[in-house]
């Protein structure tokens, strides 16, 4: 079964007397533990799909389905809940709490749900995903003392803390000169593999193919082609 | 970590923290300055008056209009308003005796009259007291020259004040002996009396209202007063004299005057006829004559209570009791009337002041929290886009503005301390006449006071409280698209 399921999904920004349609009826599964990448010229859509399935936006008009559940039918809290059990958000500009640091800003999603796990191992956790994503020596640094890429990296780190079985990233390596959004994209793929959490980015980059178990193309808001690999085929 | 993200924020945007903490915390300091003094002044006038003439309750007959012991508090111009006798004195009087929280009692009779003396005219209220108990209960009083009133003697009391008054005024100073020449016009007729002056004396802390009061023997103002009891045979003034009195005072005049307005511009010729027109001997009543004078009549029981009882679950109490007798218990605030009044009117006035900046200080803070929000957003949109639900964003806001006030009235409550205590070392005599007979003392000095602490903290919270509402009610509704927007 996918684990998220996008039916004739729309939107449609009203811009005045004229519309944008951003989205046109776009259909879509993803399955569980693929690495997807949707590629496609700015404007094309990637950003609104994106956050359609990051439950941030609401599609004008289609389904949207993560997990078993049909997201149409919850409300602004329902989306929260869900949002913080389901999936985990790496944003273009890093978006890192500026009052916390390092470490702080990974276990903050540990913090802000029902579950609570004891402190102890949550720490352990906090400290293993800072490890995964090599910044174990910046624990007490501030965000503002980072680097574009570190900061991304903890923005990683933070998007898998509540072990989320999706995350979603809108170009996470736009901000990021070349080499560092490489490294970023390598991160994201050796967690993938190791923890087969799924993960689901945009870029303009054409060349992402070939690290991908599966590519959507956008252009104008609807899907001109998609590649799909077999699962251990493509590395 | 709500808390700690709260306090890190509030470091965080430091200069709006500043300006919200100076500004409740100003607002807040002179709040708490004000009410410390007022509050003292409510104190110390409190200590006077029922320490020198109030006692903690008075038992009063019940009336329409509101009285004090000083007589109706607001008379009708040109209209004379007895002061009613307690009717069923006796009764109440053993009550009250047998009663164990009361300490001790005394009874007065209250009037006001033209006062003669060195050829000088004062308005004057009068309380004619049971020289019995008077001055156990009012421990207050401290004799300057003379002898205090003894039960059955006649004669008059005056203040220091009011001696130093007379002898400013006339160039003659009042002695021991001097008559004191008592009328006092009503429906009833005219009354005049003369007493010796037995005694001057001083209230321990003395406001200027105090030093106008004059103590008599009830029985000479009861005359005054025209209250005799029903076995009394009243005084018919011959024929020549009611005809001058009720047939047309007040077109003797003019216009409708009262009492008071006709001896103040100076129109003394009438009395002054009906004083050589009676002997002083011819008008005398069957109740001064009377030697079991404690019999008549009393328009007041003065009530000191034991320590530690409330003096007004006792008045709810008395109340009750008091209610087939026709009358009435009141706090020594009533008591005294007008003159209690002024406090509580500052009270007012300053605090009504303190609510508009309050209100100002509202919308300012609101604003700053408004702007610091708005600028927060994206902030605020990745915490929602993370998980957070709008209860946590919430309780984020409140706690920083929270956190904010509640710091902002302890440091407005250290500053208004710190300039108290420094205005108290520096024994700042207090010269204006209004201010000391407020504050009831020479020299400045103000004691804080818990309630007020606490009055002020509450006050500085609901500050933060109310400029806190729209500024979080915005801050609930940011959407997890903001982070991409905004972020
Ligand atoms: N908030 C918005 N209001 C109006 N139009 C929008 C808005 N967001 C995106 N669009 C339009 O929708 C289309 C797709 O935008 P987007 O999803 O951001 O593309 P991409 O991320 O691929 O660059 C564009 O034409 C864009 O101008
Ligand atoms: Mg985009």
């Amino acid at each position: 079964m996918p684990i998220i399921t996008l039916t004739n999904i729309s939107k449609t920004y009203p811009m005045g007397k004229v519309s944008v349609e951003a989205l046109k009826g776009i259909s879509l599964e993803i399955s569980r533990g693929d690495f997807v990448a949707v590629a496609g010229p700015s404007g094309s859509g990637k950003t609104t799909i994106m956050n359609i399935i990051g439950l941030i936006d609401k599609p004008t008009d289609g389904k949207v389905i993560i997990g078993d559940k049909d997201v149409s039918v919850l409300s602004r809290n329902g989306l929260t809940k869900l949002r913080h059990e389901k999936l985990g958000i790496i944003f273009q500009s890093f978006n890192l709490l500026p009052v916390l640091n390092v470490f702080e800003n990974v276990e903050f999603p540990l913090l802000i749900g029902k579950d609570r796990t004891p402190r102890k191992e949550r720490r352990e956790w906090v400290s293993y995903l800072l490890d995964e994503v090599g910044l174990s020596d910046r624990k007490f640094h501030k965000p503002s003392e980072l680097s574009g890429g570190q900061q991304q990296r903890v923005a990683v780190a933070r998007a898998l803390a509540a072990r989320p079985d999706v995350v979603i990233a809108d170009e996470p390596t736009a901000n990021l000169d070349s080499e560092t959004g490489e490294q970023i994209l390598e991160l994201m793929k050796t967690i993938n593999r190791e923890q087969h959490t799924t993960f689901i980015f945009s870029t303009h980059d054409e060349r992402i193919r070939e690290m991908s178990d599966h590519v959507v193309f956008l252009k104008d808001g609807s899907i001109v082609s998609e590649l799909k690999a077999k699962k251990g085929v493509t590395v | 970590m709500i808390l700690i993200m709260a306090l890190r924020n509030l470091v965080r945007n430091l200069r709006n923290t500043i300006i919200i903490l100076t500004l409740i915390m100003l607002i807040i300091a002179v709040f708490f300055m004000g009410n410390s003094v007022i509050t003292e002044s409510g104190r110390r006038l409190m200590n006077s008056y029922t320490e020198s003439f109030t006692g903690d309750i008075v038992i009063k007959a019940r009336s329409q209009s509101s009285i004090s012991l000083f007589g109706p508090n607001t008379p009708a111009i040109g209209e004379f308003i007895p002061i009613p006798v307690i009717e069923q004195y006796n009764e109440i009087l053993s009550l009250m005796e047998q009663d164990r929280r009361v300490e001790a009692l005394s009874s007065q009779v209250s009037g006001a009259a033209v006062m003669d003396i060195n050829g000088r005219r004062y308005n004057v209220p009068l309380f004619g007291v049971d020289a019995r108990t008077y001055f156990q209960l009012f421990n207050d009083i401290e004799v300057r020259e003379g002898q205090i009133l003894i039960p059955g003697q006649r004669g008059a009391m005056i203040s220091a004040g009011r001696a130093l008054l007379i002898e400013r005024e006339t160039g003659k100073k009042p002695v021991i002996g001097t008559p004191l020449l008592f009328s006092t016009m009503g429906h009833s007729g005219f009354k005049i009396r003369e007493l010796p002056l037995v005694c001057i004396y001083s209230y321990k802390n003395s406001t200027p209202v105090m030093d106008e009061i004059i103590l008599t023997d009830p029985q000479t103002l009861r005359a005054l007063n025209s209250i005799m009891l029903a076995s009394d045979s009243d005084y018919t003034p011959p024929k020549e004299a009611t005809d001058l009195l009720t047939g047309n005072l007040d077109s003797l005049f003019g216009i409708e005057k009262s009492t008071d307005e006709i001896i103040e511009n100076g129109s003394f010729s009438l009395l002054d006829d009906l004083t050589r027109q009676f002997s002083l001997d011819d008008i005398e009543t069957s109740d001064e004559k009377n030697p079991d004078w404690n019999g008549g009549s009393w328009n007041f029981i003065l009530l000191k209570i034991k320590e530690g009882v409330s003096s007004k679950a006792l008045i709810k109490d008395l109340n009750i009791r008091l209610a087939p007798y026709s009358a009435e218990a009141v706090d020594w605030r009533q008591a005294a009337g007008k003159s209690a009044l002024l406090v509580l009117l500052l009270k007012a006035a300053f605090n009504g002041g303190l609510i508009l900046v309050g209100v100002a200080g509202i919308i300012a803070v609101t604003n700053i929290l408004l702007i610091s929000i708005f600028r927060r957003t994206g902030e605020i949109g990745t915490m929602r886009a993370l998980g957070t639900t709008s209860l946590y964003i919430f309780s984020l806001i409140f706690i920083e503005n929270m956190v904010l006030s509640f710091t902002a009235g302890l440091l407005g409550i250290g500053t208004g301390t710190i300039i108290i205590n420094a205005l108290n070392k520096m024994e700042l005599p207090v010269a204006n006449q209004l201010l000391r007979s407020m504050l009831g003392q020479e020299y400045f000095h103000i004691e804080a006071s818990i309630s007020v602490f606490l009055i002020s903290l509450a006050v500085s919270v609901f500050l933060g409280f109310f400029s806190s509402i729209y500024p979080v009610h915005c801050a609930i509704k940011v959407e997890p698209a903001a982070a991409i927007n905004k972020g």
